[in-house]
């Protein structure tokens, strides 16, 4: 070390070398990060398929309005089998009666149809801002 | 010795140290996508395979569900125009690798290749399990093939190399889980 400049340089180096490195972690934050996002994103649709299957069996009307009022609830979806790791969610069930569809129906008052949007929240969804992913179906019921 | 040169060897040193370190974090980062990667698509295409085959559960003349246990699942039903078998199974034994917990999972049945002749396929998974149900619903568990509605498949895969270490010094595989409750509408009529 002669003189000053060669500090310089050294030290600008090793600040370049350091700024590579923070952005070669960066980037592999940003790839597991994404990887888990969408593991959870793969088991909320998991969960919300299921729920909507569910209801899409049932076939009579009190079944049906008994099963939506257990909701909202938390599943705990099991991610490995030989562990106890889980991922907790949210799920909500709106319904809504559908008046408008009765109007194809030429003798409708023993028919309800409802419209059924089954929302499953996760904190670690959207990025880790939180996040909901959403299905809905359709119900019809026939009360003879 | 000159000072100035020993200076230089240790921060050289500290470069290169890094450098290895860095290096090494961007192996390790991308094979561990790679193989969350690969699992992910194994699970997709097995998870394909299992859905198409439960469509035929219940169809056609003379269908019947074979035989369950924990370990099989063979039913008989139509499909392409002849009755034809498929069966899930999960055997014991693994390929010799590093996880002790893969298995086996051999589908027979019909392929479509052009011949639709039956097939063996062998997968590789860590977990396969089936519960058929006397209900829709899925709560009661059926103990005869006459009664089944619906059936519960479990299917876990993981990679064949671990992917890091956990912190109580076992190693850690990339997993991928998936399971359906199928109500195959010819079993609900």
């Amino acid at each position: 070390m002669s003189d000053y400049s060669d500090l310089i340089i050294l030290m600008g180096a090793i600040v370049i070398f350091m700024l590579l490195g923070l952005q070669a972690n960066r980037y592999m934050l940003n790839n597991s990060a994404t990887t888990t996002h969408s593991e959870v994103e793969y088991y909320a649709l998991i969960v919300n398929q299921e729920i909507v299957e569910n209801i899409r069996v049932i076939s009579d009307e009190s079944a049906f309005h008994s099963y939506v009022s257990s909701f909202p609830t938390t599943v705990n979806y099991q991610t490995r089998i030989a562990d106890l790791n889980f991922i907790p969610f949210e799920v909500t069930v709106a319904t809504q009666q559908m008046h408008e569809a009765h109007a194809t129906f030429e003798d409708v008052s023993d028919i309800s149809s409802y419209h059924i949007t089954v929302t499953v929240t996760s904190e670690f969804l959207n990025n880790g801002a939180g996040g909901s992913v959403s299905l809905s179906t359709a119900k019809s019921f026939l009360s003879i | 010795m000159n000072m100035g040169y020993v200076i230089s060897v240790i921060i050289g040193g500290l470069f290169l140290i890094s450098a290895v370190v860095l290096k090494n974090n961007i192996f390790k980062s991308s094979h561990e996508t790679t193989f969350h990667l690969v699992t992910n698509n194994e699970i997709d295409n097995i998870r394909q395979i299992i859905s198409h085959d439960m469509r035929h559960v219940g169809f056609g003349r003379n269908n019947e569900i074979v035989q369950f246990n924990d370990s099989t699942f063979h039913f008989r039903a139509a499909a392409d125009g002849e009755l034809r078998d498929f069966s899930w199974t999960i055997l014991p034994n693994g390929p010799s690798g590093s996880n002790p917990s893969l298995r086996f999972l051999e589908r027979t049945g019909p392929a479509h290749d052009g011949t639709l002749n039956q097939q063996t396929y062998t997968f590789t998974v860590s977990h396969f399990r089936v519960v058929p149900f006397q209900d829709e619903l899925g709560t009661v568990v059926s103990t005869s093939t006459e009664e089944v509605r619906s059936i519960w498949i479990e299917l876990e895969v993981m990679s064949a190399e671990p992917i890091g270490t956990n912190s109580d010094g076992t190693f850690q595989y990339a997993t991928s889980r998936w399971n359906k409750l199928f109500r195959p509408h010819n079993l609900n009529i």
